[in-house]
């Protein structure tokens, strides 16, 4: 009996198993909550949700998907870039590292909803999107950056400089190196955050689709299931992309495995 | 030591001044660049002017404090419970790591759906008002904060445990005289992080649901071209944001060199 309980408990401690049970106990659980409120408004349960995904159909979901992904992804590209490349000047210049992160902290402090409905205004609705994605993801990636050169060792430092290389040689074989593995983990939580930059963005209207805007039209249309199928949708969405940046970069940088762990 | 500590704090307000100068150049020069019409983008001294000089900027600065203080509220009361939470739960994963396997995958999918998206499901569930809010707030700073502090608590050194546990201390001994303290740091850093994520929280919730405090008033100034509201709004907003970071990070670095000096 013991020993069942202790393989039963083993196997819970392993992430895929834990995870799936952990969904499952979510789904019951909200399974339970609805069981008793028939044809709620606000509350549909997951076999209503099921229903109304299937019945959109994957032609609804394309059209607004589609666009917010090419938007959530240009703001991906540009904030990463930006960051990056803020990153990459304090790599050369160390002293402004100060100053930059303190940037990196202001644009951090900027609402989005209080930076939104001004670039909206200025922009237009497409280009608010697509800004609003790249301010929520330039923080994490300049910080992620210049934490990971500031990981890389003394002593390896000071080997470079000791065999006759140069601040360059340093920059490249050792505080480059040592930063990807952070950078790598930066991209992946940026992406998310790219995710809703765009959605808040399209939320704010001057957008004809996109997630934003279906979910805000089926709001007021008081379809509980749609929003709430737009809602797992965009979560799922998000999680794969956290997902395969992390497997691309597990690829491109194997030297940090042992980091990992 | 305490001279030291003044230096510091100077040190880190200069820091400060410069950046703000820095950002206050870049909005100007986008706003120049992108050649923005004055009566939509407001210039620094625009907003100076609402503040402080217009004929009626008491009545101004009395709308935005009332605001500002309605967003505080909000941000606060979330902030406050999630941190306590997170701090909460971080120690019984420690002493439960199946518990954690459970429950963590769990939490990052509901971490990853964005937070517009979720702002209407949780408003559906507890109505609009104040208990919508801070279930907001809690949820954005809870699961990061989460993550941190238990990342904290787990890098407790194997001697250090062993210690304990071969002097007979139980699991529990362990907790409290070596995991606790180690987290100091981890706790520290998530207090702060946390600030940004807690206000914009508040402030998407008062945009999607009660349309109250600051975020309500930007979105109402939005509709009804009160771009000076809606900008000195914004302001405020990032300014109150900025300074209780600052304030927050010095106490971070200060507690930490203590620390390290005790030890």
């Amino acid at each position: 009996m013991s020993v069942a309980v202790a393989r039963f408990r083993g196997a819970l401690a392993r992430p895929w198993v834990g995870g799936t049970v952990g969904i499952a106990l979510l789904l019951a659980l909200w399974w339970a909550m609805t069981a008793g409120l028939e044809n709620s408004t606000s509350f549909p349960s997951p076999v209503d949700v099921a229903r109304s995904a299937v019945a959109d159909g994957w032609g609804f979901y394309e059209a607004n998907v589609v666009p917010t992904l090419t938007r959530a992804a240009q703001g991906y590209l540009w904030g990463n870039l930006a960051g990056l490349a803020l990153a990459a000047v304090v790599l050369v210049v160390p002293r402004l590292e100060d100053v930059i992160t303190q940037l990196g902290v202001i644009s951090a402090c900027l609402p989005v909803t209080a930076i939104g409905p001004i670039v909206m205004v200025i922009f237009g609705g497409r280009a608010s999107a697509i800004f609003l994605g790249a301010l929520l993801v330039f923080f994490t990636t300049l910080v992620g950056a210049i934490l990971g050169m500031r990981s890389a060792s003394r002593s390896s430092l000071d080997l470079v400089a000791a065999y006759g290389g140069g601040r360059w040689t340093q920059i490249r074989k050792v505080q480059l190196m040592s930063a990807l593995p952070a950078i790598v983990t930066a991209l992946q939580v940026a992406v998310p955050a790219a995710l809703l930059g765009a959605v808040v963005g399209e939320y704010l209207g001057g957008i004809d689709s996109g997630i934003g805007v279906a979910l805000n039209a089926a709001q007021r249309q008081i379809q509980p299931d749609r929003v709430w199928a737009l809602s797992i949708l965009a979560g799922l969405i998000a999680l794969g992309g956290y997902a395969l940046v992390g497997l691309v970069g597990r690829v491109l940088t194997p030297w940090a495995k042992e980091k990992r762990g | 030591m305490s001279g030291g500590t003044g230096r510091f704090v100077a040190r880190r307000v200069g820091t400060l001044a410069v950046a703000v100068v820095v950002a206050l150049g870049v909005w100007v020069a986008v706003l120049e660049v992108f050649d923005v019409s004055p009566l939509i983008g407001k210039r620094p001294w625009d907003v100076f002017g609402y503040v402080v000089t217009a004929d009626d900027a008491a009545e101004h600065r009395a709308t935005l404090l009332a605001d500002l203080a309605v967003t505080v509220r909000d941000a606060g009361i979330g902030y406050v419970v999630g941190l306590a939470a997170a701090f909460a739960l971080a120690v019984v994963f420690c002493v439960s790591p199946v518990l954690e396997r459970i429950v963590m995958p769990t939490a990052m999918v509901l971490r990853s759906i964005p937070l517009v998206v979720l702002t209407p499901l949780i408003t559906l569930i507890f109505g609009i008002g104040q208990a919508g809010v801070t279930a907001i707030v809690i949820l954005v700073v809870f699961l990061p904060a989460l993550a941190n502090i238990l990342y904290g608590l787990r890098s407790v050194s194997g001697e250090h445990r062993d210690l304990v546990l071969a002097y007979g201390g139980s699991s529990w001994t362990v907790l409290r005289k070596v995991a606790l303290p180690a987290a100091v740091p981890s706790t520290l850093a998530s207090a702060r992080i946390a600030v940004p994520s807690a206000v914009t929280g508040a402030m998407i919730a008062e945009w999607l649901s009660t349309g109250e405090g600051l975020g309500g008033a930007i979105s109402k100034a939005a509709g009804s071209f009160g771009y000076d509201a809606m900008w000195a709004s914004a302001i405020l907003v990032a300014a109150v944001t900025m300074l209780a970071y600052a304030v927050l990070s010095i106490v971070d670095t200060l507690v930490q060199e203590r620390i390290g000096q005790l030890s």
